[in-house]
């Protein structure tokens, strides 16, 4: 079974779990290509070629360098896991920290929102980076993973401090919040023909944030024993454990 | 050659050269009594038309007052939808001067009747139906919500230098007890119409301007300085429970805004009049200024009435090409709930 990994710096966690991935799943062959954020997020499919465009050279180098091709043909893969896109999370986020949700019984004095519209918001955010995500990829079928909550490191007041995830750590109705947006996302996926891979359990501390450790020993994507330790970038652990899940998804059978 | 009381009067003065020959925009149309400057602080509210009022100033970066905005990552079309950053604060269209007028008086602790509307189990704030489309799920939490509304509109008038107020129709519907009225029909969007309880009003002059020195009253506390620029809606009605055809009620309608602005703008220094509605209905637009439906007002029309306000007070440079992409993007159409109405039409019925 031929897999193919297509994503942002996020797919460094899984390329560095590849021996791992390897001995747990000898029959599939894993291919990655990864682009950076943005460059990614510009990047559509042509025909079956996935990759920067020809005219950009830069990127085109940065692409030989870190996949050895500057574009991936798609074609021949069996499955094709998407990784890195957030698909409106933060947009979400950021509306339920702004508001209290009406309908719920918490009250922090801040403006009211009625749940009908903070689910409207969460279904329009979902679906534009959904439409945007089945853009990139054509008619292909795909899988598609968020790029991993980030660390409890971003909780504390420190270098690392990230909102909206941050005040998720207190947020009263975070686990709500989360339950939602994972039903209207995987609905809004399912609608374009993609299939949605959760976040392993075991890797998340709670709601919107991953286990520390997970974040200790993430390697640059571009560049092997680069270590970046921030709290964005996931390790080979959660690059394994995120894999599994994948391939749980895919019917593939574990070497026991 | 004779002398006339003509003689002397410019070109705009003059049907011929004034509006047959000339552009359906005429920029000399408006000469503003009081200026508006991106340091002026707009309080805007009225029909649907004044939605692109609002989002023209915005476009200019006029100090467009929005005390319950969309936070940062509301996308759009929820936004849109649910009433945020389309007027001063989500009290949605406001279609009479009487609708106006009992808004502020409420602030001041007035208590419209039946504030609340119920269908198949949700319930609407009677006042403003259109701001949450699926209605909430209990009584309390329509009142809880207006009362944090209030304070917003409060807010939004005590700041205003300038009300933007398009008035938008003379019919309402009101409760005969109270004399409260409504922004829609009983019926329409949420209640149930009982002809025991409720009449029908169609507002005359009088009864316009006695509205509008209320509203005046009721605003001094909370604002004596603000000053007023009254437009006039040029969408039709959607429908009319007159009793008359709709056309004729539609001129009746506007005849009156537009009596009763001009009786209110000569009247103070503090109240201006921007002919939006006459931009619209002029005949020299080669083509009609209406969309299919003959009662949208087509985008780039919106585009260049608001170009021509903003022109009159300085600010057409900065605002020109955002006002116009703003008005010709077919997503931006207004809300109007008053559209709803078109489903009781009697082919609808069927």
């Amino acid at each position: 079974m031929k897999v193919a990994i297509v994503g942002t710096s996020n797919i460094g966690a899984l390329k560095y779990a590849a021996p791992r991935i390897a001995a747990l799943f000898p029959d599939i062959e894993v291919t990655f290509f990864g682009l950076p954020g943005g460059k990614f997020d510009m990047t559509r499919i042509k025909g079956t070629l996935f990759g920067p465009d020809r005219s950009d050279h830069k990127m085109s180098r940065l692409s030989r360098r870190v996949n050895g091709t500057p574009q991936i043909d798609l074609a021949p893969f069996d499955h094709i896991l998407a990784i890195g896109d957030m698909l409106g999370l933060p947009a979400c986020l950021h509306t339920a920290l702004h508001y209290d949700i009406a309908d719920w019984p918490a009250r922090s004095g801040k403006p009211l929102m009625s749940e009908p519209a903070f689910l409207s918001a969460m279904e329009e955010a979902i679906a534009l980076r959904a439409d945007h995500l089945r853009a990139q990829f054509g008619g292909l079928p795909l899988h598609a993973a968020l790029a991993p909550y980030p660390t409890t490191a971003v909780v504390p007041d420190s270098p690392l401090h990230h909102q909206p995830y941050a005040a998720m750590a207190t947020h009263p109705d975070a686990a709500r919040i989360e339950h939602l947006f994972h039903q209207r996302l995987i609905a809004a996926l399912q609608a374009r023909d993609i299939t949605f891979v959760a976040q392993p359990p075991e890797t998340i501390a709670q709601p919107f944030l991953t286990k520390e450790p997970y974040g200790i020993g993430s390697q640059d994507f571009r560049t092997e024993r680069v270590i970046l330790n921030d709290h964005r970038h996931m390790n080979a652990d959660f690059g394994a454990s995120l894999f599994q899940a994948f391939a749980l998804a895919i019917g593939a059978t574990r070497q026991t | 050659m004779t002398r006339s009381p003509y003689s002397s009067l410019p070109q705009r003065a003059f049907w011929r050269g004034g509006v047959a020959g000339a552009s359906p925009f005429p920029p000399d149309i408006y000469k503003p009594k009081f200026p508006v400057t991106r340091d002026t602080r707009v309080f805007t509210a009225g029909s649907c038309f004044a939605q692109h009022v609002g989002a023209a100033m915005k476009a200019a970066s006029i100090k467009v007052i929005d005390m319950e905005p969309a936070a940062p990552g509301l996308p759009p079309e929820t936004a849109k939808r649910f009433g945020y950053g389309i007027y001063s604060a989500r009290f949605g269209n406001i279609y009479t001067v009487k609708q106006f007028g009992q808004l502020v008086e409420e602030i001041h602790g007035a208590k419209p009747a039946l504030p609340v509307w119920e269908r198949n189990g949700r319930f609407w704030d009677a006042q403003r139906p259109g701001v949450e489309p699926e209605g909430l799920a209990s009584p309390e939490l329509v009142t809880e919500m207006r009362e944090q509304h209030l304070s917003a509109v409060a807010g939004a008038l005590r700041q205003a230098d300038v009300i933007v107020f398009t008035l938008g129709l003379t019919e309402a519907w009101e409760y005969k007890t109270s004399g409260t009225v409504y922004p829609t029909a009983p019926g329409t969007i949420a209640g149930d119409y009982d002809p025991e309880a409720f009449r029908f009003i169609n507002y005359g002059i009088i009864d316009i301007i006695e509205d509008f020195t209320a509203l005046q009253d009721a605003l001094a506390p909370l604002n004596p300085h603000a000053k007023w620029l009254l437009t006039v809606s040029p969408v039709p009605l959607a429908a009319t429970a007159s009793g008359q055809h709709v056309l004729p009620a539609t001129i009746r309608s506007k005849s009156v805004l537009r009596a009763a602005c001009d009786m209110l703008a000569e009247g103070s220094d503090d109240i201006d009049y921007f002919p939006s509605y006459e931009l619209v209905t002029s005949p020299a637009h080669g083509q009609s200024p209406f969309a299919e439906d003959l009662r949208s007002v087509r985008p780039e029309i919106v585009g260049r009435i608001m170009q021509t306000f903003l022109s009159a007070h300085g600010l057409a440079d900065a605002a020109g090409e955002d006002a116009q992409t703003d008005a010709a993007d077919p997503q931006n159409d207004a809300v109007c709930e008053d559209i709803l109405l078109d489903a009781f039409r009697p082919e609808s019925r069927e």
